[in-house]
């Protein structure tokens, strides 16, 4: 039995380098675009308070490096994600075809319970963009072949769509939460159920 | 002109490589390079330090030079190639120094100084984000206890520190400052300025009491408070910091033996 104080819903995205996942992120959490981000080294995040179906929920986003060699650091961001949101750019089709990695890669590393249930998102980004080089029929079939993952068109520059994929995620995120108790077979934070007020003059019980 | 970035290229021992090796440079940039590192370097040259004045733009000299420093870098050492966390390095040394100048820096300080660090299985920063951990709970045992309590682990808030070496944290004054001691003393000064950064953050129990989660304490990490990033208080935090040369192979012998274990453990784990 799972009793939280309020509902916290991790969320991760993941796609190659330069597809716009730190844009897309400010888009959503602030309202901003700026041409002027620095590329992300580790990991990054925010988090957004947004009301799913009349309950508060606190969505914490982790923005992370898209380089490929930053993924063997990703078991320690990828851990109690509810929700997994991949990204491509629709104008690179490299960063298209890499998408089936990074799912692969995100499932071994965060090794939820039911793989094949896992929530997934996909966002094509930058379509204020010319040439287009993905098309959306290119990108839905992928998404069908994965178990009808759902597929947003987005552009964070413009702001385009952003809100609506978000709240998609939100609540593929929720459903998840809500569907299955133990999503991972490591649940780190079991230890709060006996983690009561730490006693005064104690010490070593924060282990 | 300061003399700063000449005593870099002679402390880090640059200026040896290049005059062993004087054409090596230019010959680096004639040759093609790996296409796929090409195109990672492509997509961050326009991604460092987008607020200074050498790289604000295509038409400012930085943005090319950058990508020669690095590009270079990839072919002369194939194996390890472009790891993303090179530019900001590359990126801070060109605004010291001439390109050629400032490869054989970042080529010493790949290979040398953070040895292993850009490599593609990244596997040494994991572990130097263990000695941290192992070293902050000996030096201040509560804000060890107080980032296991909120469950940041040392990838959250230390792989930027580290990669970068502090260029993409510090402020300028304190950043030039830390990066005399780093040549001339090596990595365990990236190890030190960390836990004054760590201890400075959450060193006090009101300030932990503001942290009192994972989001408040990284957010905190993140945005240091100005005087703990302040020159003054860094550099001096950092020389007086009571940590021995053994404590640190106590530790870094501790955490490789671990790390082995885990991964080892890890591989079991995710074939059964």
């Amino acid at each position: 039995m799972a009793s939280r104080k309020k509902t916290l819903l991790k969320v991760i995205i993941l796609g190659d380098s330069s597809v716009g996942k730190t844009s897309l992120m400010n888009q959503y959490v602030n309202r901003k675009f700026t041409n002027q981000y620095k590329a992300t080294i580790g990991a990054d995040f925010l988090t957004k308070e947004l009301t799913v179906d009349d309950r508060t929920v606190t969505m914490q986003i982790w923005d992370t490096a898209g380089q490929e060699r930053f993924q063997s650091l990703g078991v320690a961001f990828y851990r109690g994600a509810d929700c997994c949101v991949l990204v491509f750019d629709v104008t690179a089709p490299n960063t298209f075809k890499s998408l089936d990695s990074w799912r692969d890669e995100f499932l071994i590393q965060a090794s939820p319970r039911e793989p094949e249930n896992f929530p997934f998102v996909l966002l094509g980004n930058k379509v204020d963009l010319e040439p287009r080089a993905i098309s959306s029929k290119r990108a839905q079939q992928w998404c069908q072949s994965k178990n009808n993952i759902p597929y947003f068109e987005t552009s964070a520059k413009e702001g385009l769509n952003v809100e609506q994929a978000f709240m998609a995620i939100a609540k593929n995120a929720l459903a998840q939460q809500n569907s299955t108790v133990d999503l991972y077979n490591e649940f780190p934070d079991q230890i709060k159920l006996t983690n009561t007020q730490k006693p005064s003059g104690g010490s070593g019980c924060c282990q | 002109m300061s003399v700063r970035p000449k005593a870099w290229l002679y402390l880090c021992g640059g200026r040896v490589l290049m005059e062993r090796h004087p054409h090596a440079y230019d010959e680096c940039l004639r040759c093609e390079g790996n296409p796929k590192y090409i195109e990672d370097i492509r997509k961050d040259i326009h991604r460092q330090f987008p607020m200074h004045e050498m790289f604000s733009s295509e038409d400012k000299p930085g943005q090319q030079e950058l990508y020669n420093v690095l590009k270079a870098y990839t072919v002369h050492f194939p194996d390890i190639g472009y790891c993303q966390a090179q530019a900001p390095v590359a990126a801070f040394l060109l605004m010291h120094m001439p390109a050629v100048q400032a490869f054989w820096c970042l080529v010493s300080i790949s290979n040398r100084y953070l040895e292993d660090y850009y490599s593609p299985t990244m596997e040494v920063v994991q572990r130097d984000g263990l000695i941290l951990q192992g070293l902050l709970k000996k030096v201040c045992p509560p804000v060890y206890r107080h980032l296991k309590k909120v469950n940041a682990e040392p990838m959250f808030y230390c792989t930027e520190w580290f990669l970068c070496a502090f260029t993409r944290t510090l402020p300028w004054d304190t950043l030039l400052r830390i990066w005399d001691i780093f040549l001339c003393e090596g990595v365990k000064v990236l190890f030190k300025t960390a836990l004054v950064i760590l201890i400075g953050c959450l060193g006090t129990a009101k300030s932990r009491k503001q942290c009192p989660g994972l989001c408040e304490t990284l957010d905190r990490l993140r945005n240091p408070p100005e005087d703990v990033l302040s020159e003054e208080h860094l550099i001096y935090n950092v020389t007086r910091l009571d940590i021995s040369e053994q404590d640190f192979q106590e530790q870094h012998q501790k955490q490789a033996k671990k790390l082995k274990l885990n991964s080892l453990k890890s591989s079991n784990g995710s074939s059964r």
